[in-house]
């Protein structure tokens, strides 16, 4: 196990490595003043001394002040990295909600589906979960907004949630008032991915169901229940745990749009105002920002899956 | 004498059939197992040995059933029919089912404690330190040398025989009346095979606990059990204590089952096998349904299906040993 | 037997007026609205636009050829019908992969609104639109709800958002397309080369797609959208180069899992070379996975290049993203971005429900995630 959490550490730093210069590579090509401005305006430091850097040289400047943490600083935000530091929280808060509720909606309609098999209600949410599936987050974003915000609004009532932003504008006195404020983005996203995670949950479900296990276990007197959760779903839920690390960069990239629909003051946001306002800074930060974020998903992801099942354990040890 | 522990009269099991409709692959079984006793119940693939075990606590797959008409009775009480969370409260706690492959009978997720653990809870309310100190004594029970420690594993990390005997502890977790195995040492070595065989014998004889036995292999039988069925394509043609059966058959198909095994005393004879293979259930014969494959068969077998004969409670179905106004008891 | 036959003869009547009907009835959803479809739009251009087609027919115009196009189309559809109505069906004829497909009723709606849409974004300018369309079409005032004139009536600029719709799907299908099959094409070659060659090749490959999936690609290409200055066919190429590693985990290990099968080594022996056993053997026998990835990806590609233009990133062209950006809230203008998302959706799902059906006629066990 720790062999396989060190291996599986090693393989995450690089992948961090490769985003940085993905990053900087996009940079670094781009037609335009972008790349001086990037690479030495931003600093603080001198900027306008001597001939321009070369490629290598700018590089390493970039990997070993990325490797402080520091993110450079922009005129219309300041310090990049604390700028983007205080809306991380807003982000994270739509991801992980987003994704419970993903995994509820999603284990919850396949475990129904499955149990059903064949039924009407069984097709109708295959129906129901291919089109939520195929739906864009900015479409299902803009969906929900429409009936719950906007045509009460149209029909003169009262909005039944928040119209934008992330918490009332006096300031949020309790982290109650934030709840709001959520509950449209983070179902939006939960509908987005639970879908996916429905339509994986119902077919591994109906794959372990027709397992001897679970009819040895129907032979043991166990209640349906039992049988369904215990047996059923958790082998069924072993490959979604790494499942969620695939789709952990869908879950980031939903959070920009979903961020951009209910204008929520997150890393997404702050990048779409930060191409408005030509801040390549937070724009770059950004980016790198989500890209981490995926890294270190995928991590979890990993480990929780070693942890999980006893057999990969076994398999590393050998 | 008391009656018996389980009565199935007249068991017909309705598979689905390719082109649609359904055809009976168990016809009219009759069977009974006393408290304490083991039987067998021998076959070639496809006679419907696991069908009609399956269907004792309706276990069957989805789209098969149980014909209407069909009786199974534990202690008298009928269970075809009945509603699912009666068949819940006989099945592992009255009845307990051990399959032929161990390795997919248990669930690889859990480790075997965790999983007799469940038995315990759900059918004798035991729990805590309670529940742990009878797992190890059932896995002791059953033959395994370390049981803290298998108790704690994972099933991949047991053997074949380890496997199967684990799963035998988790039948016997619920205490049933009734142990029914099928083809429990198929998938296990020659060596261990038999190792599991006396620990069957020795469980029953330990605990009176009646032994259902399901195997193509009529020394398997001849070894631990004191009646035997032979099944052919759906029905019972032949049963009877182990000894009258095995020295003296009167059906056919049991001499043919007979004869097809290898011998390792006597003279060297290379087995006979029976020619051919049991039909699918769509397409069984009229009359015996042996006969297409019967050396000795008459006109009448063709025609007409044979009554059982020969005296209680060695008895057999065949228009050979059947003499007019006498043989059927 | 008898049943049978009356049905066939009230067929040839119903297929007369309605070709595919008869069809559809007789649960070949697919097959009936690929012959239903031609048929009865070009019914109602004949009906609207008499004027139009009668002038311009026989023209070289691009009105000429289009409706030359559709009417074509719809008297393959009505011959085509009338001759499957009237000769008998084929006791267990048609079991191949492709005709399961074709008639699996999911996929067929699938397909059926595929060809809607290519139809309509390749014949819809020129038949619908007035001739002399103008880009920015400006009508009397914004916000107009859905008319005769404006059927999807106009927007804030006072364009009519019909023709923006039109123009959309020509953006948002044909970069979605070309995205799609580039991507796919990408991950089979680089897939299947690396499965079959193995070694370190195979090594280098999957490390790379390895690092690919677990990148948040769209937030790098709004980065990189947002600083470089893209065309249709540069869009289209990045947009491709995201999509190859799902691919090409998938067809590789098709390939790994072909190349270990006796029939392989026996071609080798054989003298067969590499490359021919590649293209000529283990590839065909991948080509369901090998659907099932491409439709998927066109469906991804169709979803990031609406969502970039929705981020007001893509093409300055229009697209459906841009559409519905537009849109703004639903309401109480739900007919800006509404077509244009309802539609999306409905694309995308089409993608989905053949690449269902294909895999479930492939191989009904496959479990194959983009
Ligand atoms: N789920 C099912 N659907 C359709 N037919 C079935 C099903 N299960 C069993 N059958 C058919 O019923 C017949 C009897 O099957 P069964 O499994 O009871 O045989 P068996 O005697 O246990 O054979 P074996 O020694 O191979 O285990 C077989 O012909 C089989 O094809
Ligand atoms: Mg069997």
């Amino acid at each position: 196990m720790l062999s396989y959490a060190i291996r599986r550490l090693a393989v995450a730093v690089v992948l961090a490595f490769g985003v940085a210069t993905v990053c900087f590579a996009l940079v670094w090509f781009a037609p335009g003043d972008e790349r001086s401005d990037l690479l030495l305006s931003g600093r603080g430091a001198v900027v306008d001394t001597g001939p321009e850097p070369g490629l290598v040289e700018a590089y390493g400047d970039w990997v070993g002040s990325l490797l402080r943490g520091d993110l450079g600083t922009s005129e219309r935000s300041g310090n990049v990295a604390r700028w983007l530091l205080a809306r991380l929280p807003h982000t994270l808060a739509l991801s992980v909600s987003g994704l419970v509720l993903a995994v509820v909606f999603g284990v919850g309609v396949g475990v129904l589906q499955a149990a059903r098999a064949g039924t009407v209600l069984d097709r109708l949410l295959t129906l129901g979960t291919v089109v939520a599936y195929s739906a864009p987050a900015f479409w299902v974003g803009i969906l929900l907004g429409g009936a719950f915000i906007h045509k009460p609004m149209e029909l003169g009532m009262e909005p039944l949630f928040p119209l934008t932003g992330v918490a009332p504008p006096g300031g949020a006195t309790s982290l109650l008032d934030y709840i709001p404020y959520l509950v449209l983005p983070a179902l939006t996203l939960g509908i987005v991915l639970g879908a996916g995670i429905a339509r994986y949950t119902r077919a591994a479900m109906l794959e372990a169901l027709a397992q001897d296990y679970v009819r040895s276990a129907r032979a043991r007197g166990l209640s349906e229940m039992r049988v369904l959760f215990r047996h059923g779903l958790r082998t069924a839920l072993l490959p979604l745990i790494s499942l969620l690390g695939v789709y952990l960069p869908v879950l980031l990239t939903g959070a920009v749009f979903v961020e951009t629909v209910f204008s929520r003051t997150g890393i997404g946001l702050a990048m779409m105002e930060a191409i408005l306002g030509q801040d390549l800074q937070v724009l770059m930060g950004g980016a790198l920002m989500f890209g981490f974020a995926a890294v270190v998903g995928n991590l979890i992801a990993d480990l929780l899956y070693g942890w999980a099942d006893p057999r990969i354990g076994d398999a590393v040890r050998g | 004498m008391r009656s018996p522990l389980l009565e199935i009269r007249n068991l017909g099991v309705e598979v689905p059939v390719p082109g649609g409709g359904a055809a009976a692959a168990v016809d009219g079984v009759d069977l009974s197992v006393a408290h304490g006793e083991r039987v067998g119940l021998v076959g070639e693939s496809g006679a419907g040995k696991s069908l009609t075990t399956l269907a004792l606590p309706n276990l069957l797959p989805p789209g098969v059933r149980i014909r209407p008409g069909s009786s199974v009775r534990l202690d008298g009480r009928e269970l075809v029919g009945a509603p699912t969370r009666d068949l819940r409260a006989v099945r592992g706690k009255r009845v307990a089912l051990v399959f032929q492959d161990p390795t997919h009978a248990l669930n690889p997720a859990l480790t075997v404690g965790s999983q007799i653990r469940e038995v315990l809870l759900v059918h004798r309310g035991l729990r805590g330190g309670e529940a742990r100190a009878e797992t190890l004594r059932l896995l002791s029970e059953v033959g395994l040398p370390d049981p803290a420690r298998t108790a704690a594993d994972p099933p991949h990390r047991l053997s074949g025989g380890m496997r199967q005997r684990a799963c035998i502890a988790l039948a016997l977790a619920g205490e049933p009346d009734l142990l029914v195995a099928d083809e429990p040492t198929t998938a296990l070595d020659v060596t261990v095979q038999a190792r599991i065989l006396d620990l069957l014998v020795h469980l029953s004889e330990a605990r009176g606990l009646a032994l259902l036995l399901v195997s193509h292999d009529l020394a398997v039988v001849s070894r631990t059990c004191h009646r035997v069925a032979v099944m052919y394509a759906g029905r019972v043609v032949e049963k009877g204590p182990v000894k009258a059966v095995l020295e003296r058959p009167l059906h056919p198909y049991t001499r043919a089952l007979l004869a097809a095994r290898p011998r390792l005393t006597g003279p060297r004879t290379l087995p006979a096998p029976i020619a051919g293979s049991i039909p699918a259930p769509s397409a069984w014969p009229t009359g015996c349904r042996f006969h297409p494959r019967c050396p000795d068969a008459l006109d009448r077998c063709r025609r007409e299906a044979p009554p059982w004969v020969g005296l209680s409670p060695h008895r057999a179905t065949c228009w050979l040993h059947w003499e007019p106004g006498g043989g059927a008891s | 037997m008898q049943s049978v036959a009356r049905h066939q003869r009230g067929g040839v009547g119903l297929s007369v007026f309605l070709p595919g009907a008869p069809q559809i009835l007789a649960g070949r959803v697919a097959e009936g609205l690929l012959a239903l479809m031609p048929w009865l739009s070009a019914i109602l251009l004949l009906v609207l636009r008499a004027d139009l087609v009668s002038s311009q027919l026989g023209e070289g115009s691009t009105v000429g050829r289009a409706s030359m196009a559709l009417l074509a189309a719809a008297g393959l559809a009505w011959a085509w019908s009338l001759r499957d109505v009237s000769t008998p069906p084929e006791a267990g004829a048609g079991q191949g992969a492709w005709v399961r497909i074709v008639r699996d009723p999911w996929a067929g709606i699938g397909l059926a609104i595929l060809l809607f849409f290519a139809g309509l974004s390749l014949l819809g300018p020129p038949l619908l639109l007035p001739e002399d369309p103008g880009r920015t079409q400006t009508t009397e005032e914004g916000f107009l709800p859905p008319s005769m004139d404006h059927p999807m009536g106009t927007d804030n600029a006072k364009s009519d958002v019909f023709e923006r719709f039109l123009d959309g799907a020509r953006v948002t299908l044909g970069i979605g397309l070309l995205a799609g099959l580039g991507g796919a094409l990408i991950g089979v070659t680089l897939g299947a080369w690396a499965g079959f060659t193995g070694g370190w090749v195979d090594r280098v490959v999957m490390r790379c797609v390895d690092f690919f999936i677990a990148l948040p690609k769209l937030v790098l290409l709004i980065a990189l959208a947002a600083l470089y200055d893209l065309g249709p066919v540069t869009l289209a190429l990045f947009i491709a180069f995201v999509q190859w590693p799902a691919l090409a985990r998938i067809v590789r290990a098709e390939a790994v899992a072909l190349a270990q099968r006796e029939f392989v080594h026996a071609l080798r022996a054989f003298g067969v070379s590499e490359r021919r056993i590649l293209f000529r053997h283990v590839l065909p026998n991948a080509q369901g996975v090998i659907l099932v990835g491409t439709a998927l990806a066109v469906a991804n590609a169709l979803l990031i290049e609406a969502g970039l233009s929705f981020l007001g990133l893509g093409l300055d062209s229009a697209s459906w993203g841009r559409l519905i950006k537009d849109g703004g809230a639903l309401f109480p203008h739900w007919w800006v971005g509404g077509f244009a998302g309802m539609s999306l959706v409905l694309v995308v799902v089409a993608l989905n429900l053949v690449a269902d059906a294909v895999r479930d006629v492939f191989d009904p066990r496959a479990d194959v995630t983009v």
